[in-house]
């Protein structure tokens, strides 16, 4: 079990990272998720009967949304409505305001020039148009493309049928299709 | 006017409608997988591979502790055999060699002249009943603890032992 779970973190590291970040919005966070994940798995110390890849990916989700809704709870919900900040919950509007998408900012070496400013504007507006996409096509798209999982293990991971989840795949790759076409 | 501009906007959509149509799947997948990522931090290697390596030291002390543990019920199970080999020889066959008392240092035995405390503690439960002779009889479990304290002031010596003790008991039942 041990060499199991540490190949599959060896393997997919940045797939998990990905796909908790995208649960957590915050780094920290997403770690944190994984390394509960982990510590979990490692304590049941069985093998999973199904695909482990799938399970870990399974594990880390759950763990990241367990963390999201505990920091959520943590937090007083501030009244409905209302934009600017509010003096009886600085966190939450803090917390808004630092939400980290996966992406990582624009190619460093490109600084300066007007590629650079051109492939920033580019990749925020694909990074807005992933950001908006609904949690679950997000979900989907992120482990196909970033974990590099099939169809099976997201079905198994997210614990949704497989039809289920190629809908929402196909959803979302139309619904950004539409959204970037102009940049394309 | 207002025909151009319609012409314009349809100009327009027809021309999104191509670079939508232009934009297939792979290129579209391809676009979003070049944008860099978030990468975690190495603080979360060794947090998880440490996860992993503790499960692997936990394991290796369990199996080390099985291993003791079935080393050591080996050991007594075989003193235990070698003991009731020696106790259930023949009397023919049993060593001739009664316990002998170990020698006691002259000095040592004229010296010592303890203060004996005897305690003794008992308790009596009745038990169930039995006929014997179409008698009827209770049986009663008598439970008694001895301790016996030898102290010697003079020469700071303490010997005590306790010595437990079950008796059964008959004693004919009444029935008022």
């Amino acid at each position: 079990m041990r060499s199991t779970l540490e190949a599959i973190y060896r393997d997919h590291r940045q797939g998990l990272f990905t796909v908790a970040l995208s649960i957590t919005r915050k780094p920290d966070r997403a770690e944190d998720a994984i390394h509960d994940a982990f510590a979990r798995l490692c304590r049941a110390g069985t093998s999973p009967t199904g695909d482990p890849v799938a399970y870990a990916y399974a594990a880390v989700r759950n763990a990241a949304i367990d963390i999201t809704r505990k920091r959520q709870e943590m937090s007083i919900d501030a009244p409905a409505g209302s934009e600017g900040p509010n003096p009886m919950n600085p966190l939450k509007h803090r917390d808004a305001r630092t939400n980290i998408s996966i992406y990582n900012g624009h190619d460093p070496s490109l600084a300066g020039s007007d590629q650079a400013a051109m492939a920033n504007e580019k990749e925020q507006i694909i990074r807005k148009a992933v950001d908006e996409l609904p949690q679950p096509q997000r979900d989907v798209l992120i482990m196909k493309l970033y974990a590099g999982l099939t169809f099976d293990q997201i079905a198994l991971a997210s614990n949704e049928p497989l039809s289920t989840v190629a809908s929402r795949y196909r959803r979302a790759l139309d619904k950004l299709k539409e959204q970037l076409a102009p940049i394309a | 006017m207002n025909d151009k501009h319609d012409k314009h906007d349809k100009h327009d959509k027809h021309d999104k409608h191509d670079k939508m149509t232009k934009l297939n799947d792979d290129e579209l997948e391809r676009m979003l997988q070049a944008l860099p990522l978030h990468r975690p931090s190495d603080e979360l290697d060794r947090r998880v591979l440490g996860l992993t390596l503790q499960l692997q030291v936990g394991s290796a002390s369990m199996r080390l502790w099985f291993r003791l543990g079935t080393a050591l019920a080996a050991c007594i199970a075989l003193a235990a055999l070698v003991y009731l080999a020696m106790n259930n020889r023949d009397p023919d066959t049993r060593p001739n060699n009664p316990l002998v008392a170990a020698p006691v240092s002259p000095d040592i035995a004229s010296d010592f002249n303890p203060v004996r405390i005897e305690d003794v503690w008992s308790t009596v439960q009745p038990q169930d009943l039995v006929h014997i002779d179409n008698t009827p009889l209770r049986r009663y479990l008598q439970q008694s603890y001895e301790r016996v304290q030898l102290i010697d002031e003079e020469r700071n010596i303490r010997i005590e032992y306790t010595v437990p003790r079950n008796d059964l008991i008959v004693m004919p039942a009444r029935f008022d």
